[in-house]
């Protein structure tokens, strides 16, 4: 796979969110992240000690000449909507909260039939190099496709609230030199797989030149982490917050399975899906698998 | 060929304080200078003016207020060469120190005019030194006359600082030529000193690279001092005499003829380049005469080589030299010093009302077409300014109005050099205007104008 994707985020600690732990930027940065909704626990600060300062929010690398590209902006009306904490929410964070970490996580596992999408992927790579897409340009699209049905998963924990988004940004881990980065492809539900896999590259390759923008790696409403590469079968990710949701995808590979009751070698990956259960309950979550699988197994629904 | 891990070359404000820095960091140091270890700013600039500015504060307390204060005198006289030996005692101790901190941080001083070879290499005399790790130079700048207008310094009617430090009286009469910092402290030096002062200025108004507003304070206290100001002016011709300079300066469509006993330039500055290799080891200069360096690494064009100070570029002031000798003996050292921001480094004038100033002016605002908010706080509204007769000059603030960001700020008053570090700190920390007013300031001082033009620039001060 070209572009990859996290080798650690299932290894990296969790960041503190905004709200909570205390973020070493100077005021003026905090004003200016704040007015522009930037995450400053995405940024890389440059001050003494690693101080956020106000030139790491609004500096392009001076080495990069590509503008950033215009933020599609396709959403009709507004971009989310706070849905203040009814009392049972509040009481199941808590105590969830206080049984297992600040981030109460559960995870769910499903194993997709990944034989269709295959054919897929080979019939595209034979109309020629601009067809070259990846599995997981296939995965991001179809789960953009799966939180646009189940928008409860599409979710920012906000302490006080939880911030149902309308538009779905879905970041995508990438390996870097010394840790991971992860850079946000925007309203990926309303970009076609052509346009996803070329921006994807595009952010994959300038995330390990550290060369992006804040504004690139910041404001992902769920994220998609794949160490297929790596075959490793399955393996669970590490939320990034404020998002409710990551997913974890292991290696597409050929298993004997039964199939339409014989035993067959298909082509199988293995998806665990890491929920924050303070905004995502099972069965939201796996209502969630349900049509993601459905989407990947029949990858012709994705655009139906 | 003596080794050293960096040597440097000049021994000011600049080079001696690279030098400790890279001393401390276990570089051994070579210091060459060719005169007296300060440099200029402490030998023949910041300190002896600043000494004798003190005089003149003095002489002006005594000769204005002493009545009003319960304290009867009799005929007050002054002496400037009494206040000269005074200056030249003080600049004497300071390079004095300088020399005990070389001794004691165990820098070599050189004595002696360096000559810059190719591959980090200086002669002194017909000794060669190596730099293992770097060469800095830091040779500073001197002042230079206005030969084409005729004013070409000659030491007696048409002199500069160095001469102007070391006079034995005050002249009956003076003309300076710049009304810059320089300019300025020395007019308000030689007017307590009882010479007549006219100081004369090219451009619109004087101190004219601080705000509008500062330039209007001083200009107002100069004129009721007797401090004939001729801003805007040219000179367009000047005749020099054996005891006396006649000018001719245009100024407001008007033609006007100044007379003086001595002409004091104190415009402009020649970087200290000649005659030390520097050309041919490689070292290129700016369009404007300054060493040509990456502003990151301070490095000039001849790799290994770095140059440090007034040589490196603007802003002339001795706090940035030293910052700059500092982050490059951390860089030779192998550190990563935090970078030095250039927008943020104060500057001072020592006259009374004292002018001090960090970032941007109102019209630099005005210009960038940014969306600012003045705030300001006059020490006439102070309770200890009114105590201690201060009362001359304000605080201004200019706020960002979208986040509060301290886009610049002004002082003019009694304090403001000590004051300003307030916003120095506020501004390099990215502080807004509301931090600075949360720091609760004590009562009563000067500074609490500095919390209320803060908030005067939020729309709430208190006091006014």
């Amino acid at each position: 796979m070209p572009h990859s994707v996290a080798a650690a985020v299932a290894n990296a600690p969790a960041q503190p969110s905004v709200s909570s732990g205390r973020i070493k930027a100077s005021p003026l940065a905090k004003k200016v992240a704040s007015d522009r909704g930037l995450d400053l626990n995405a940024v890389q600060g440059s001050g003494p000690d690693g101080r956020i300062i106000v030139r790491d929010l609004t500096n392009t690398p001076a080495s990069s000449v590509r503008p950033p590209a215009p933020l599609p902006r396709r959403t009709e009306g507004e971009a989310f909507r706070d849905v203040p904490l009814s009392q049972i929410r509040k009481t199941i964070a808590k105590r969830l909260a206080t049984s297992i970490g600040p981030v109460p996580t559960f995870y769910l596992t499903t194993e997709i039939d990944m034989e269709r999408a295959a054919e897929a992927r080979e019939a595209l790579k034979a109309l020629g190099p601009e067809g070259k897409v990846s599995f997981n340009d296939i995965i991001i699209k179809a789960t953009a496709l799966a939180l646009r049905q189940h928008p409860d998963c599409n979710a920012w924990w906000q302490d006080d609230r939880i911030r149902y988004w309308n538009e779905i940004h879905v970041s995508m881990a990438v390996a870097i030199e010394d840790g991971l980065i992860t850079p946000v492809i925007r309203h990926a539900d309303q970009k076609s797989l052509r346009e996803i896999s070329a921006e994807s590259k595009d952010l994959a390759g300038r995330a390990r030149e550290r060369k992006l923008t804040p504004e690139e790696y910041t404001g992902g409403t769920f994220s998609v982490s794949n160490l297929g590469m790596f075959d490793i079968d399955q393996f669970t990710a590490i939320i990034n917050p404020p998002e409710a949701g990551i997913l974890a995808i292991g290696s597409v590979s050929d298993k004997a399975v039964a199939h339409d009751g014989q035993v067959m070698v298909r082509k199988r990956l293995r998806v665990t899906m890491s929920c924050d259960h303070r905004v995502i309950d099972g069965a939201t979550g796996a209502a969630f698998l349900k049509t993601l699988k459905t989407l990947l197994e029949n990858p012709l629904a994705m655009v139906w | 060929m003596a080794q050293f891990d960096i040597i440097i070359l000049g021994g000011g404000p600049a080079g001696y304080v690279c030098a400790i820095r890279a001393a401390q960091l276990g570089l051994s140091t070579a210091v060459i200078e060719k005169d007296k270890l300060g440099g200029v700013c402490v030998n023949i600039g910041c300190i002896p003016t600043k000494a004798l500015l003190h005089s003149a504060a003095a002489a002006n307390l005594i000769a204005h207020e002493a009545r009003e204060l319960g304290i009867s005198t009799g005929e007050i006289k002054t002496d400037y060469g009494v206040a000269m030996k005074r200056s030249r005692k003080i600049s004497e101790q300071n390079s004095k120190g300088v020399e005990f901190l070389m001794k004691k941080h165990k820098i070599t001083v050189i004595k002696g005019t360096g000559s810059l070879l190719p591959g980090r290499k200086i002669k002194v005399g017909a000794d060669i030194h190596e730099a293992r790790k770097g060469i800095v130079l830091a040779t500073g700048t001197r002042v230079k006359g206005i030969p084409q207008i005729g004013l070409e310094l000659n030491g007696t009617t048409v002199i500069s600082s160095d001469e102007a430090l070391f006079l034995e009286k005050a002249p009956a009469t003076m003309a300076i030529v710049g009304a810059g910092a320089v300019g300025c402290e020395f007019a308000d030096i030689f007017n307590a000193f009882g010479s007549k002062v006219t100081l004369i200025e090219a451009m619109p108004r004087i101190l004219p690279v601080e705000d509008a507003e500062s330039s209007d304070a001083i200009a107002k206290s100069f004129r009721k001092r007797g401090i004939q100001t001729l801003a805007g002016a040219k000179v367009t011709k000047a005749v020099v005499a054996k005891d006396k300079v006649t000018l001719t300066v245009e100024a407001g469509g008007k033609t006007e003829t100044v007379e003086a006993e001595r002409v004091l330039m104190a415009a402009g500055r020649a970087i200290n380049t000649e005659n030390m290799g520097f050309k041919e080891a490689g070292v290129q200069l700016t369009d404007r005469g300054f060493i040509k360096v990456d502003l990151k690494t301070l490095e000039t064009t001849a790799p290994g080589v770095y140059a440090i100070g007034d040589m490196a570029g603007p802003p002339m002031l001795a706090h940035k030299g030293s910052r700059e000798g500092v982050v490059v003996a951390e860089m030779l050292a192998g550190q990563h010093p935090h970078p030095i921001r250039y927008d943020n480094v104060p500057s001072v004038t020592y006259c009374h009302p004292e002018v001090a100033s960090i970032g941007l002016t109102e019209d630099q605002c005005k210009e960038q077409k940014l969306d600012y908010q003045v705030g300001r706080f006059p020490f006439s509204a102070n309770g200890r300014a009114r105590a201690t007769n201060e009362t001359e000059g304000f605080v201004k603030i200019i706020r960002d109005k979208k986040y509060g960001e301290i886009l610049g700020a002004h002082i003019v008053g009694g304090h403001a050099s000590e004051m300003i570090h307030e916003l120095v700190v506020a501004r390099e920390n990215e502080y807004t205007v509301e931090e600075v007013d949360l720091a609760i300031h004590a009562h009563p001082t000067l500074s609490e104008a500095i919390a209320e033009a803060a908030l005067d620039s939020m729309g709430k001060v208190i006091h006014i």
